[in-house]
């Protein structure tokens, strides 16, 4: 009996560190995030002061018309919808065939969809930039979103792959056999059941198109400008100015921070794992 | 219906159906095959030193070879590996402590699932920024030392950061990567069978032996994809090397884009040659990543029976 409780005991003992541990690394997740909140706030900070004199200077750039923060924003904005707009045009057929189809080759096609997930963007992009040249494509938003596919669609149609193999074709010839014509069905029928997916992939295909960063800054060149080049631009001068970097920062992390907090509602969190093989 | 029509019909009928698929693929083999593929043939070609535009007509592999046995090559590919490869061991210990405890449930779990989900939604860029202000001499890390009184002036501070220590990468990237794997072990745990778990209970196991031999088996094919992916990221990423790295060595892609910025623009077959490197490499955990993809669908269908 003795015994027992003592064993007892040392369970509870190491069920609570484990959850202490938990929290100890979402504390440790957490705080780096701080630094960046305080700069954002701070009109100077001297060494060694743990908090700045706070000030508003770094948003009252940002809103300047003259910073060209609010132009670079809508940038952002418009190619990372182009984007996926594009990349959801491309992948859907793809992932019909590739989610309810066998054929020859759909083994290397799998595999040549994984590759350009996987090879560094910094090569493929450099491969690119002659030919963009020669086609009159870099330096334009165009060329851009172009090169941004390329990372994008295999995603998507990863996503949209495992949307297609849960759909069961039956539905579609059901309606069909009940007299539908085929613009119909896809309507009623296969938009409908599909949807949530697209919905799903799209967002992921969004925000990776905000947060990309090498494709828009080779091909860019500096003239298509987005957040994170700016960002990038910023961090890479030598005494730069910390609280505007501090807040182009959070401002790139925006659209993050809303799919984080209304995902649990629009998505199922199934999804996340889907894109990667988990699923 | 189509049967009874006329043979014209029939004949597009047939064609209609031959065409489907290879039509509904066209779309995505232009961005696979024109784009991507385009761009690493067109690294290739121009690593031979064939590159029209600037009047270069070469067909060598001189520039293979000079990107090869450069003197910063071997360093900057050692850096390149330690810097993909140390990042992952630490986020997939914690991801894999973080993923056993969130199955059970208990108060707070909720809130500690959106803790541990948050990096994953913020930008790398953003990351390496966090990190900058964090390690810096004069960063939040050195001030808290000077208020602990272990820190007198900025430059006592450990160089965290331009070191070839690489803590400052190792530090981003880990952060960045444990939402992601504990994620994915997550899902991954949630659809796996917990009659191993009481059989090996029953049996007689302790906390430490289910996880050994029940647990960590049956995510294997898991915890080797998202290792794979992490790898190929960290290895293939330009902005977080290049800004908390030291200038040398560096990793291949900032060494690669270096030399593509190269004023004298005779270096870039050189830079593309580099590139070609890159891409063999992740060509190669494309590969394994393939191969341990389709050992798992392997075992899955086994396991279904």
């Amino acid at each position: 009996m003795q015994n027992l409780l003592g064993l007892f005991h040392i369970r509870r003992m190491l069920r609570l560190i484990a959850r202490l541990t938990l929290w100890g690394i979402a504390l440790l997740l957490v705080l780096p995030l701080v630094p960046v909140l305080l700069w954002s706030l701070t009109q100077s900070w001297f060494w060694p002061d743990l908090l700045p004199t706070w000030g508003l200077r770094s948003w009252e750039y940002v809103i300047a018309p003259w910073s060209q923060v609010g132009s670079t924003i809508w940038t952002t904005l418009l190619l990372a919808l182009l984007t996926t707009a594009l990349t959801v045009i491309i992948s859907l057929p793809a992932a019909k065939v590739l989610g309810q189809r066998d054929f020859r080759g759909k083994t290397l096609l799998e595999i040549l969809l994984l590759a350009p997930y996987l090879v560094s963007a910094t090569a493929v992009a450099m491969g690119l930039y002659t030919s963009f040249i020669r086609l009159g494509l870099n330096n334009t938003v165009q060329g851009v979103m172009l090169s941004m596919l390329i990372p994008t669609t295999p995603m998507m149609v990863r996503m949209l792959t495992s949307v297609f193999e849960a759909f069961n074709p039956e539905f579609e010839e059901q309606a069909r056999a009940l007299g539908a014509s085929p613009l119909r069905v896809t309507l009623h029928v296969t938009i409908p059941m599909i949807m949530p997916g697209v919905v799903a992939g799209s967002l992921f295909t969004f925000l990776g198109a905000i947060n990309a960063f090498f494709y828009p800054y080779l091909i860019g060149g500096g003239k298509v400008k987005v957040l994170s080049v700016l960002l990038y631009q910023f961090m890479g001068q030598g005494g730069y100015d910390l609280p505007i970097t501090a807040t182009i920062s959070l401002i790139l992390a925006v659209p993050g921070f809303l799919f984080l907090i209304f995902s649990d509602r629009l998505i199922k969190e199934e999804y996340f794992a889907l894109g990667f093989g988990g699923g | 219906m189509s049967i009874k029509g006329p043979r014209w019909r029939r004949r597009i009928n047939l064609i209609k159906r031959k065409l489907y698929i290879p039509l509904m693929l066209t779309p995505v083999l232009v961005v696979v095959i024109g784009l991507f593929g385009g761009g690493i043939v067109n690294a290739v070609i121009e690593g031979f030193g064939y590159v029209p535009a600037l009047q270069m007509y070469d067909f060598t592999l001189e520039h293979y070879v000079s990107a090869l046995t450069r003197d910063d090559f071997w360093p900057s590919l050692l850096f390149g590996l330690k810097i993909a490869i140390v990042p992952n061991l630490i986020s997939l210990a914690i991801s894999l402590f973080i993923a056993m405890q969130l199955i059970r449930r208990f108060r707070g779990r909720g809130a500690l699932k959106f803790i541990f989900r948050m990096p994953l939604q913020i930008p790398g860029l953003v990351t390496t920024f966090m990190m900058l202000v964090l390690m810096t001499d004069g960063g939040l890390l050195a001030r808290a030392g000077y208020h602990l009184g272990l820190v007198e002036v900025p430059s006592d501070f450990p160089h965290l950061l331009y070191d070839v220590n690489g803590i400052g990468i190792i530090v981003a990237f880990a952060w960045g990567q444990v939402a992601f794997v504990s994620l994915v072990l997550y899902s991954f745990l949630l659809g796996l069978d917990t009659n191993y778990e009481e059989a090996a209970r029953t049996l007689g196991a302790n906390d430490w032996n289910v996880f050994r031999y029940v647990w960590l088996p049956l995510m294997m094919p898991a915890i080797l994809m998202v290792t794979l992916l992490n790898f190929a990221f960290s290895f293939g990423g330009y902005a977080t090397p290049r800004i908390l790295g030291p200038s040398y060595p560096t990793t291949l892609p900032v060494l690669a884009y270096h030399i593509f910025t190269n004023p004298d623009i005779r270096q870039r077959p050189r830079a593309m040659a580099m590139s070609v490197v890159i891409s063999l490499i992740c060509g190669l955990i494309l590969l394994a990543y393939t191969y341990v993809m389709r050992r798992m669908q392997y075992t899955q269908v086994k396991s279904r029976r």
